[in-house]
């Protein structure tokens, strides 16, 4: 009995029960209450700030005013993106520190707001209303408490200092000003000199709160070096290449780099162009004033060091995850293979790199290509760029042919399933795999061809081999042609890389290829890929003025998320109409609801704005769709790219009871000559298959009129009714 | 027949909830407005936007002006099908061209001429058209083109005190003039009708989901045809009999009255989406 009171006692003192992170990691989410950010209309907060701005005796009030609209939608798009934690481990740490380093001035803690970004950039924010934001992949940089904690001091004077609102009114002040003879160059360049000279102050003044800590002055020094090493992974490690040997299968030295290129220092790099000072003019501005300081007795830990080792490692493991998201295989591959070495038995991690060898094996087949909008947007990086030891990792992947990547795939894969047998995702990349060996035309046959030694098992390799029978004369030419290129190529340090396997995994043996010839090989190269399957053999039913759906099923209930409303008005002062872009937004959101409701087409609406305190878990479910779609759009060709990322998809499945999802949205656009656009769209996605279901876009040479949007949506959800 | 029609309508509004058309609505019940200039006498005072009989200098501005009654349906998101009465009230002024009349009684005649005054028309035109939206929009909301025959039906109508022609006759057998008045132009009411194509095109808005306004322009085909044999053949109306008798008179000069209000009409129409 006292093993169940005995956490519960705990709890309080904790807040929260630390992950078994030698065992699994379980992805940050959002938990609690929701503050007034996430709850409150974005209108009346823009219209209580101006109320308010116009009471105070300010310059400048025109373009302030403009400001508050354009901050206070920005923070809005933030927060709302799904991509904001609040009251999880990491968000609750931050302001743990924030709570050190404003113990004396609460007036100024409670005007704060602290929150974690779900995102890989190494960068912090800060808003004049006290709202800042750190990201994931800056926290997994970070080397011990004493820089965080600087990186939030420097955060906060930028919103003791109003820098934000500050560089608002002069960067407009610039754009507006006559430049006799000035180019945008110049202007450019004015609007950076100003930007820099507000980081500068933010670290000056940043560095001042640091010092009534008990932190470590020069952890504000080093903070500058985590900044400035922050294209390079979390750690540097040597790859090795014994991480994916096995007892039968040695990798070739030939694959991997002995030597890697150094680390450029660019501390001095020309920030003329650029809107922070270089790393060296900060470091070498806080080394003046910190050498003089008395730094005795301070540290680098006041909360905890283990907490902040275990906040580091659960940042680093969702960044890892975020990598995947937007389809930055080898970096999330490197940054798994660093958290495997501290935590080899964690099934996470495990997962992570499963996923990651199979998207490699399917961008080595061509199967997914990177175009401009791409996160990485010339595909994998050339190994000459990469620096230090992830520049072995990047050799390795460009170096060994596709084929025999997914055989290494296969084989790591596979022996992790074996390891995490109950989780789905890894079979279901095994399986996947086994049909990308089929896709490449191998089976059983071409491991066991030739047996060196294993004499024992000589018999059982001979019968599996009899098995194998080759049908006709262009399967046995086949093989022959594959038998000349392992002599040619002496590639056969695979050869045994399954032995075990076969002799011992009997369902390995019945699941992989029998022969080398393809069978029901689908167009997209392989066949049963289970989870979450693009549905290739779905036939366009029709086609026409930009409507397309393909679907097997009938969509009877959709999940409409967050339908998108924006008005653009160049006569305008203001281009973009937030405020009015709102009010439509919300009344676009009840006419879309309307129109369902009239052809009883069953709808559920996941639309952050419209969330209470205590929809937390809307939220989440928010963030979970929306990671869906950041990765669906980050490839080539969307309607076909295969999602990985997507883990907690079915359980949105499950709770909504439905697999589709609608994406509808209107933009409005009023030329200064007074030409108007109207542009409509309704998209569905299939989020279990991957697949797009419904597409309609139209552009109307008119304005947004209410007849306009309500026959347009009115008309997706009767022909959804009525597809046949 | 009319059972039929009833039950079909009766099915489709109300069996068929989530129905084709804007917001599910496919009946539109409604009045419309047509004009177009009136480039040739649209009044008994002989007014026309050119001016007076035919002075290019004087005259009103005038309009011919036509009322509908309509009734359409959306049998599909592209598609509707329409149903539409006209009615217009105008008048054939005389003096406008020269018509001449030969008494049908005197073979001997030496004098004719056009008729003094004019004779009033009204029309009822009965159209049964088809509605074709535009890949993007939803029937009845958006732009269209139109299609579809017509009945024309015309009543005349006129006053000997008014219209009537004075002829002064030759008597070869006694060598003797007499003055007559020609005032009987046939039946003092006459009927005529006659066929048309009606092609055009709109836009149709809908204001609170309910009221739908449209506007665009139409023409009928063979009026225009008409017309252009008219312009041709320098006013030569190759349609009716070149030689006119009092009694036939109206029956041979009523069409190009009613051809020139069809030719061509822009129009403004209000409806209600019923249900």
């Amino acid at each position: 009995m006292i093993k169940y009171i005995f956490p519960f006692i705990l709890f309080p003192f904790f807040g929260f029960s630390q992950q078994n992170l030698k065992e699994n990691y379980i992805p940050l989410k959002s938990t609690g209450t929701l503050p007034d950010i996430f709850t409150r209309n974005i209108r009346n907060v823009i219209q209580e700030d101006i109320t308010e701005l116009n009471k105070q005796k300010e310059s400048d009030k025109t373009l302030k005013r403009t400001y508050l609209t354009e901050a206070n939608y920005e923070i809005e798009k933030i927060v709302k993106s799904g991509n904001t934690l609040l009251n999880d481990e990491v968000t609750v740490y931050l302001n743990k520190i924030v709570d050190v380093i404003l113990k004396d001035n609460l007036s100024l803690r409670n005007e704060l707001h602290v929150y974690t970004l779900k995102s890989s950039v190494v960068n912090a924010y800060s808003y004049d209303k006290g709202y800042i934001f750190i990201d994931i992949g800056l926290i997994a940089q970070a080397e011990t408490e004493a820089q965080l904690a600087f990186i939030l001091c420097h955060e906060i004077s930028h919103y003791t200092k109003k820098h934000h609102i500050n560089g608002y009114v002069d960067n407009k002040k610039i754009d507006s000003q006559n430049y006799n003879g000035k180019n945008r160059q110049d202007r450019l360049i004015e609007k950076c000199q100003y930007s820099k000279e507000k980081e500068s102050e933010a670290d000056v003044e940043g560095l001042k709160l640091f010092e009534q800590t008990n932190y470590n002055l020069k952890q504000a020094e080093k903070a500058f070096d985590v900044l400035q090493y922050a294209h390079l992974p979390f750690e540097l490690v040597e790859f090795n290449k014994t991480f994916f040997e096995t007892e039968h299968f040695k990798l070739p030295s030939r694959y991997f780099l002995k030597e890697v290129s150094s680390i450029r220092n660019n501390s001095n790099e020309d920030d003329t162009k650029l809107t922070h000072p270089n790393t060296a003019k900060r470091k070498s501005a806080i080394s003046d004033i910190i050498t003089n300081r008395n730094n005795s007795g301070k540290v680098d830990y006041i909360l905890n060091k283990e907490k902040f080792e275990y906040i580091r490692d659960l940042s680093r493991l969702e960044l890892c995850r975020l990598y995947l998201k937007h389809r930055d295989y080898p970096n999330a591959l490197y940054a798994a293979y660093i958290m495997a070495n501290k935590y080899p038995n964690n099934e996470y991690v495990a997962e992570i790199i499963s996923k990651c060898l199979f998207s490699i094996t399917m961008f080595g087949n061509g199967l997914i290509n990177y175009g401009n909008d791409s996160y990485l947007e010339n595909g994998f990086p050339d190994y000459k760029d990469v620096e230090s030891y992830p520049q072995q990792m990047h050799y390795f992947m460009s170096k060994m042919p596709a084929n025999e990547w997914t055989m290494m795939s296969l084989n790591y894969v596979y022996r992790n399933h074996q390891k995490f047998p109950s989780n789905k995702v890894i079979e279901c990349y095994s399986d996947s795999l086994f049909n990308m060996m089929k896709s490449i035309n191998w089976g059983i046959i071409d491991f066991v061809r030739i047996s060196k030694k294993n004499d024992s098992n000589e018999s059982k390799l001979d019968s599996l081999k009899e098995n194998t029978t080759v049908n006709s004369k262009t399967e046995l030419i086949a093989n022959l042609q594959k038998e000349n290129n392992f002599k040619k190529y002496d590639t056969a340090y695979y050869k045994e890389m399954y032995l075990d396997l076969f002799l011992n995994d009997k369902v390995f043996a019945s699941k992989f290829p029998s022969s080398g010839i393809v069978e029901n090989e689908s167009s997209s190269g392989f066949s049963e890929y289970t989870l979450n399957k693009g549905n290739r053999k779905s036939v366009a039913k029709k086609k026409k003025h930009g409507v397309y759906i393909t679907c097997d099923n009938k969509i009877n209930k959709v999940l409409l998320l967050e339908p998108f409303y924006l008005k653009i008005d160049e006569s305008k002062k203001e281009e973009f109409r937030y405020l009015k872009s709102d009010e439509k937004q919300e009344k676009y959101t009840v006419t879309v609801n309307d129109c369902a409701k009239r052809q009883d087409f069953e709808l559920v609406t996941l639309d952050p704005s419209l969330i209470t305190a205590n929809d937390v878990d809307k939220l989440n479910d928010y963030s979970v769709i929306n990671d869906w779609f950041s990765e669906k759009f980050d490839a080539d060709n969307s309607d076909k790219n295969f999602i990985l990322n997507t883990n907690e998809i079915n359980n949105v499945i499950e709770k909504y009871g439905t697999q589709y999802v609608l994406k509808t949205g209107i933009i409005n656009y009023k030329s200064k000559s007074g030409r108007k656009r109207t542009y409509f769209y309704s998209f569905i996605y299939d989020i279990k298959n991957n697949d797009m279901v419904y597409k309609k876009q139209e552009t109307f040479r008119d304005k947004d009129s209410k007849d306009l949007v309500n026959a347009k949506v009115y008309q997706t959800f009767y022909e959804l009714k009525h597809s046949k | 027949m009319r059972l039929y029609i009833y039950t079909f309508i009766l099915f489709s509004s109300l069996i068929h909830a989530q129905s084709t058309g804007y917001m599910g609505k496919r009946f539109l019940l409604g009045y419309g407005f047509h004009t177009s200039p009136a480039i040739f006498g649209a009044t008994p005072n002989n007014e026309t936007i050119i001016g007076t009989s035919g002075n290019a200098t004087t005259g009103s501005f005038a309009f011919n002006t036509i009322h509908e009654g309509f009734l359409e349906f959306a049998a599909s998101s592209k598609w509707m099908i329409c149903f539409s009465t006209r009615y217009y009230k105008t008048a054939y002024d005389n003096a406008l061209y020269t018509e001449y009349v030969f008494p049908a009684n005197s073979y001997n005649s030496s004098y004719f001429d056009s008729p003094d005054g004019f004779y009033n028309i009204r029309g009822l035109t009965y159209t049964l058209y088809f509605k074709y939206y535009g890949s993007r929009y939803v029937a009845p909301w958006g732009r269209y083109v139109m299609f579809g025959p017509t009945i024309n039906t015309v009543k005349t109508s006129y006053d000997p005190a008014i219209m009537n022609l004075g002829i002064q006759n030759y008597y070869y057998n006694n060598g003797t003039y007499s003055d007559t008045l020609i005032a009987n132009f046939g039946p003092k009411e006459q009927n005529f009708t006659g066929v048309n194509l009606m092609l055009g095109f709109g836009r149709s808005r809908i204001i609170a989901n309910r009221v739908v306004v449209d506007y665009g322009c139409n023409l009928q085909l063979f009026s225009v045809v008409s017309g252009a044999v008219d312009i041709v053949f320098d006013g030569e109306d190759l349609f009716t009999s070149t030689k006119n008798t009092n009694t036939g008179y109206i029956e041979n000069t009523y069409k190009r009255r009613v051809r020139g209000l069809n030719r061509f009409n822009v129009f403004l129409k209000v409806g209600i989406l019923l249900f």
